[in-house]
């Protein structure tokens, strides 16, 4: 009787040992799962490309944090042989000053190490020049237009809750028309595109932004710039034209005469 | 001969005379005889649709506005000039426009070319074969002669006769254009009779065709199933505000807005818009409906050839009634133009049908015209010009939060009914405005469906420019009015319009539930 009183209590407390044991190691797992999920969102990634008149372009990659701790950061930077890296801005530091960019499969991004004390909504920002991004001579089209395409894929292990690719124009350019825009705009999801045209500085500046853009998801920008400056031809022609018909219809008042 | 008897068949021969089709045909373009007034608009205006285009485009760009779409705005609106004034014909104005979208880079070639192969051009070239076989085969005098005796003892009667009709056919066939397909023949055929022609337009063929044109279009705006726009804008309030529409909530409200619109447009268009004189108020022809009954009675039954037109048509007309079946019968859709398709290939068909292909009556100027004015809309889309435009309207609004729903009510219903005048597509003007309209009201705190719903009853008032929707463009090609005209009676029922929305939102629709209770 004794014995099997003990079995009891004996079987008692381990059962309760394994339900506190597995409590434990489920509390620990949604612990571990709360720690890991926040780093894997950059709350937001901004390139910024300011375009000079000759096709170069200063360029910034900046990003918030979506969470903390130390560890290894690959960021998207899809730029053709850019140089003059500046070191970056807040809680990070380049895996290899001497050699910032990586590659992966053929995705250029830059490497970099954030420090133990980076926290959810710090800002990282990087800093480079590319003296070739755009080339103004032999991309000149019909009508004096320069198409431009501008894809950032996340090549990063992250995902980007909110990017945004900001161009901004040469001095006195314009954009001329907007083409192909990923994500896809679709007017029963917004009334407004998913893009923007402003002026920031006396120069026009276009902007996309997107949401939620997993690891391999793309947005894409195509457009068209042109000089904002309008020759005088059409100015002269219209002129011309309207003198024309003035003098050549003015009989138009008399009744019988048409057109 | 008796003198009695030499007036009974000079009669005869004028009936014969107005209602020979062939003498006004639709593929010529007629002169028109100018006031004073007219000569002055048509002899400025060409510089001055110049120097809108330039104005506008030399202009700094405005933020927000690409270079293309810049260019659109500044093309498109010399071009309304142009239509307006009419310095040069509006197919020529089309032509111009085309030309300078593609010059001015404001449209891709291909693009504007394209507008040729679009399923309206389409639409309206097999209407219009469609209506020379009813017109040769004598149907159309037929139709026109029996409403005449049965309605035409006054002009206002056969105008009240239309909207009826109209109405009618709204319910049922979604497509205008088919709707004036249909028609046309016999309004042709009813203006001669009351001595109205593209040679010798009346006030009586003004207010025929004018309000036939409103009929046709804001008739629509009866039923939810009237026009493809308005399901699109249901589908916007149920997507994007989270209302279900339904047939009957549509129908409540929207129907008796449109009953009384038409009631005062037959009410007030030959009295105050186009007053009808004495003489144009009944049949032109010496004898009157006497005549008529005769003309109708010496037609005597129906013929063959009749009959096999009615059944042609009858054809079409039941396909277009019947789209939504063809899924689930045929295993797919015949679409409103492949269903004239259907019916200009059996009416041209040797033997088969009835038609001549010189027979056939298209006025290939109005397809340039329609042409040019899709062009120009389509651009305005394409550019992000119209959304722009739009969206930049509602930001010089700058409604706050706070400000009185029935202030915002009535202001969203006005730039609503007005912004037709610079559209040239119903399904455009609602996929740009009902967004916009349910955002302001998430804005502000609304329920979207206060606004969104009655700014949908505003999408078939299409009714100010020949440009501004299918059926208007078919009707233009009449010759029975100018665009001046069509402006100045649309502007006038589009206010009517508009004082009735709001009318109705502060009253009818709150008993509804449409808008705020009280």
């Amino acid at each position: 009787m004794r014995a099997a009183k003990a079995v009891v209590i004996l079987a008692m407390i381990a059962v309760t040992a394994v339900t506190i044991f597995i409590i434990l190691l489920l509390d620990a797992g949604r612990a571990e799962a709360a720690a890991t999920a926040a780093p894997d969102t950059l709350a937001l990634l901004q390139e910024t490309i300011q375009v000079g008149p000759d096709g170069s372009a200063e360029v910034e990659v900046m990003v918030v944090l979506g969470g903390g701790g130390g560890g290894g950061l690959l960021l998207p930077f899809a730029f053709p042989a850019p140089e003059r890296f500046t070191p970056p801005s807040g809680p990070a530091r380049f895996r290899d000053p001497a050699a910032p960019l990586a590659d992966r499969l053929g995705h250029r991004m830059v490497s970099l190490e954030l420090l133990p004390d980076a926290r959810a909504g710090d800002t990282v920002r990087v800093r480079a020049a590319v003296p070739a991004w755009y080339d103004m001579a032999r991309t000149r089209k019909a009508h004096g237009v320069h198409p431009v395409r501008r894809e950032l894929v996340n090549t990063s292990a992250d995902v980007i809750a909110v990017a945004v690719t900001r161009v901004v124009l040469p001095p006195g350019y314009t954009v001329h028309a907007v083409g192909e825009v990923v994500p896809r705009f679709d007017p029963k999801d917004s009334p407004t595109p998913p893009y923007a045209i402003g002026v920031q500085d006396g120069r026009v500046v276009i902007v996309q932004r997107a949401e939620r853009v997993g690891t391999a998801g793309r947005m894409v920008l195509s457009f068209e710039m042109r000089a904002a400056r309008r020759g005088a031809v059409p100015l002269a022609a219209g002129l011309l034209l309207a003198l024309l018909y003035l003098v050549k219809f003015r009989d138009v008042l008399q009744p019988g005469k048409e057109v | 001969m008796s003198a009695a008897e030499v007036r009974t068949q000079a009669a005869l021969a004028r009936i014969d005379e107005v209602l020979d089709l062939s003498r006004n045909k639709l593929s010529q373009v007629p002169e028109k005889k100018l006031t004073s007034g007219e000569r002055w608009m048509r002899y400025l205006g060409f510089p001055l649709g110049v120097l809108v285009f330039l104005l506008l485009y030399y202009m700094p760009a405005p933020e927000g506005l690409t270079g293309g779409g810049q260019v659109v705005i500044a093309v498109f609106a010399a071009a309304l000039v142009w239509w307006i004034t009419e310095p040069v014909p509006t197919h020529v104005t089309s032509l111009m426009l085309m030309a300078m979208l593609v010059f001015f880079n404001g449209w891709a070639e291909s693009d504007v070319l394209g507008v040729l192969g679009f399923s309206v051009i389409w639409l309206n070239v097999l209407a219009f074969i469609l209506s020379s076989m009813l017109v040769k085969t004598n149907l159309a005098k037929r139709i026109a002669l029996a409403l005449i005796v049965r309605f035409g003892r006054k002009a206002s009667w056969i105008l009240a006769a239309f909207f009826a009709l109209n109405l009618m056919l709204a319910a049922f066939i979604p497509a205008t254009a088919a709707r004036a397909a249909m028609l046309l023949p016999v309004m042709i055929v009813v203006a001669g009779i009351y001595g109205a022609s593209n040679a010798n337009p009346t006030n009586f063929g003004r207010n025929l065709f004018l309000q036939n044109l409103q009929a046709i279009n804001f008739g629509s705006s009866a039923y939810m199933t009237g026009s493809n726009a308005n399901l699109i804008a249901v589908a916007f309030i149920l997507s994007m505000g989270g209302s279900r529409i339904y047939y009957t909530d549509w129908l409540f409200a929207a129907f008796p807005v449109v009953v009384t619109a038409m009631l005062i447009s037959w009410w007030i268009g030959p009295r105050f818009v186009f007053k009808v004189p004495p003489e144009q108020q009944t049949p032109e022809v010496e004898g009157g409906l006497e005549r008529m009954r005769e003309k109708l009675h010496e037609m005597g039954k129906v013929t063959a050839e009749e009959k096999k037109a009615a059944l042609i048509f009858g054809l079409v007309i039941v396909l277009w009634v019947t789209d939504k079946l063809h899924l689930r019968v045929l295993g797919f859709e015949i679409s409103a133009v492949m269903a004239a398709f259907v019916g200009a290939v059996i009416a041209l068909f040797p033997r088969l049908g009835l038609l001549k292909w010189n027979e056939a009556d298209i006025p290939w100027h109005l397809m340039l015209f329609s042409c040019g004015a899709y062009a120009g809309g389509l651009a305005l889309n394409d550019t992000g010009a119209a959304r722009w435009l739009v969206g930049s309207l509602f930001q010089k609004l700058n409604i706050q939060p706070g400000v009185n729903f029935w202030a915002v009510y009535a202001l969203v219903i006005a730039v609503n009914m007005y912004s037709h005048l610079f559209f040239t597509s119903k399904t455009m003007r609602t996929l740009i405005f009902i967004p916009f309209v349910i955002a302001v009201a998430q804005t502000l705190g609304y329920d979207p469906l206060w606004l969104a719903l009655p700014a949908a009853f505003t999408i078939d008032w299409v009714i100010g420019l020949p440009i501004n929707a299918k059926p208007n463009v078919i009707l233009f090609a009449t010759g029975q009015y100018s665009v001046l005209d069509n402006l100045k009676y649309g502007l006038i029922m589009t206010t009517v319009g508009t004082l009735l929305l709001i009318i109705a939102g502060c009253t009818w629709f709150r008993v509804l539930g449409i808008t705020p209770g009280w």
